[in-house]
């Protein structure tokens, strides 16, 4: 199974990215594929490094150990102040919509991590 | 060509979200997908008319992008009843012509969807 994966909300709010990035690990050692993670909405926090994300290690991981491509989307992140100057994680980089939409027709199915 | 159905649960300000959910519609239907809107929840007041934000949410009104959703073939519009009727308001007096769904139809037309994004 190919997944597109979006995760919609911060650490902050519910442990949601945590259920994510379990799943896209279970997922990727059961032989499936994923595609690419967007982070949208509040997701884009997802990829701050501060000391109160729960998955500072885990995404960096996923991205090195499975080559798995976690996107941060630009806009979301503009609208959240978080600019060049923010420090991101190992493994996360900013890109547009036309990516997400890449995944989701690429992918057998689309996965939402939503509130 | 992929059916689409973004589903607008949030409440036009003060959050941005609202406006990020039509940017990944509008996205979508420029790569010649089938899009569709259901409202649901407080996201049926974003079809409210008359209305004012304060001046500091004037930005994130959304009505000029509803205007351009026509020119990208967005289309077809669902409203849940439910909703409407328990916030009050009154479905010939929305924004723009839109289909309204009873709750129990929600899953049938979800179900009738190949990606379904929720927002």
């Amino acid at each position: 199974m190919k997944y597109a994966i979006q995760v919609n909300c911060g650490f902050t709010r519910s442990m949601l990215p945590v259920t994510a990035c379990r799943f896209i690990e279970a997922a990727l050692e059961g032989g499936n594929e994923v595609i690419r993670v967007f982070f949208y909405h509040d997701g884009v926090w997802n990829g701050v490094a501060c000391p109160q994300n729960p998955c500072a290690e885990d995404w960096p991981r996923l991205a090195e150990r499975y080559r798995v491509e976690l996107v941060l989307c630009v806009t979301a992140c503009e609208n959240r102040g978080l600019t060049g100057a923010t420090t991101l994680l190992p493994g996360f980089c900013q890109g547009g919509l036309g990516l997400w939409t890449d995944a989701c027709l690429r992918a057998d199915r689309l996965l939402v991590f939503a509130d | 060509m992929r059916k689409f159905l973004f589903i607008m649960r949030y409440s036009p300000w003060p959050g941005v979200i609202p406006g990020e959910c039509l940017d990944m519609a509008m996205t979508v239907a420029a790569f010649d997908q089938a899009v569709s809107l259901l409202f649901l929840d407080d996201g049926v007041l974003q079809l409210q008319t008359g209305q004012i934000p304060p001046a500091r949410y004037r930005g994130r009104v959304l009505n000029p992008v509803w205007d351009a959703l026509e020119l990208y073939d967005i289309t077809t519009l669902w409203v849940e009843q439910e909703s409407l009727r328990q916030r009050g308001l009154d479905a010939t007096r929305l924004l723009r012509p839109i289909q309204l769904i009873r709750r129990p139809d929600v899953p049938d037309l979800i179900a009738a969807h190949d990606r379904v994004v929720s927002g």
